[in-house]
């Protein structure tokens, strides 16, 4: 598995202004009576990235550099870990079948941090955990991953949440404090040291039971917690991404700073 | 139906923004400068929807409501501004464009018309600060 590097120190991938495009495809015949045709040609749009880096350091570019040269150009495909998007498959869906559920009982919707009843209640008896895979082929070594959950508690207490690997080993995890009765965003951070397949997890450790409400599980492939991220619209991985340009043009703006646009686009 | 969504501000865009109206009208001219004039289709509104600065929340709601339209697949959805909805709304693109200008701010654009004609006031919603 390739993924289009993180560049930075803490998993940084891009600089702001960052732009993500959604495209769908429809074939349209707009008829003189003003009577409409259409066609949708896609389930789900595909997606393409507007790369802005205003100053990157020699050896940030030369990192971008080395994959461009490694994919030569446009011709090989890529694993892209969007930053603006979401490696949970279902953030607000925790009865969705891709959270295994290991003494957790998922319960009713209730009011988000937000707006609407998008959150939803959990049960949890003795050591209750949910776990989502979120890098499924893994291969992800040295790149930084940041899981977030809004937590409300009825009563102050605590919750675990953490990254475990396909064989149950904890590679990373945060006990976090939740006051009574406030949307709380917790998160844990970690760069990843294993090359197997990668779950997400909330609870466990023995560190909570009874009610909790969540809301808007999230994965970042970033060193903090970053923007919410809706899945399964907004979801983070794309396995078929290629380069837009067989050319790189950096531009020298200083003493070792370099500038640089790229754009990115997803084929399948 | 579908409906466009309303932001947690609880406007439904920001300036600025345009309220249009459009017709179809097709013009025939002849060699003598003499001139055939029909109407192809009747009053339909045209919306230009700025969004500013707003959350990774509000831009899941817009995106939800991108995917379930298909972008110009679907024109059977509703925009309700000022009171006064619009029915029979389509995209005008199959691309949503977003930027973050900075973190957890993201603006965007959303270009919509209506496709079927629907003759109302449109003129009260130019009298007006926001929308909501």
């Amino acid at each position: 598995m390739i993924y289009f590097p993180q560049i930075g120190q803490n998993g940084m991938t891009v600089q702001l202004p960052y732009g993500q495009t959604f495209s769908h495809l429809t074939s349209v015949s707009e008829l003189k009576s003003g009577r409409r045709q259409s066609y949708a040609w896609r389930p789900n749009p595909l997606m393409a990235w507007d790369l802005t880096y205003p100053a990157l350091e020699p050896i940030e570019y030369e990192s971008l550099l080395n994959f461009h040269l490694g994919q030569q150009g446009r011709y090989a495909e890529f694993s892209f870990l969007d930053p603006g998007g979401n490696l949970v498959p279902a953030s607000e869906n925790f009865a969705d079948a891709s959270w295994q559920q290991f003494s957790v009982a998922v319960g009713a919707s209730v009011a988000s941090p937000f707006s609407g009843s998008l959150g939803t209640t959990i049960i949890g008896t003795t050591n209750g955990m949910l776990a989502a895979v979120i890098l499924p082929s893994g291969g992800a070594s040295g790149f930084w991953l940041c899981g977030s959950v809004y937590v409300l508690a009825p009563a102050a207490s605590s919750l675990v949440i953490g990254f475990i690997d396909s064989g149950f080993a904890l590679l990373a995890s945060q006990t976090c404090m939740l006051p009574a009765g406030q949307w709380t965003r917790i998160s844990c951070a970690t760069q990843l040291a294993t090359e197997l397949p990668i779950r997400f997890l909330i609870g466990g450790l023995a560190s909570w039971n009874g009610s909790l409400s969540l809301f808007g599980a999230q994965v970042a492939p970033i060193g903090a917690a970053g923007p919410y991220a809706r899945t399964p619209g907004n979801y983070g991985l794309h396995m078929h991404t290629r380069f837009d340009t067989d050319v790189l043009e950096p531009q020298y703006v200083g003493p070792g700073q370099i500038s640089l646009k790229l754009r990115l686009v997803e084929h399948a | 139906m579908n409906q466009f969504p309303t932001l947690t501000s609880g406007v439904i865009c920001m300036t600025p923004a345009t309220i249009g109206t459009g017709f179809d009208t097709r013009v025939m001219r002849f060699c003598d400068d003499t001139e055939q004039r029909w109407v192809g289709r009747g009053q339909y509104g045209v919306f230009i929807l700025t969004f500013t600065n707003i959350s990774g929340f509000d831009l899941a709601n817009l995106l939800d409501f991108f995917r379930s339209a298909k972008g110009r697949f679907d024109a059977t959805w509703t925009l309700t501004i000022n009171g006064t909805t619009y029915s029979n709304m389509a995209l005008d693109s199959d691309d949503f464009v977003v930027a973050e200008q900075r973190p957890n701010c993201f603006a965007l654009q959303v270009k919509c018309r209506q496709v079927v004609d629907q003759p109302q006031a449109i003129v009260g919603n130019h009298r007006r600060g926001q929308f909501s």
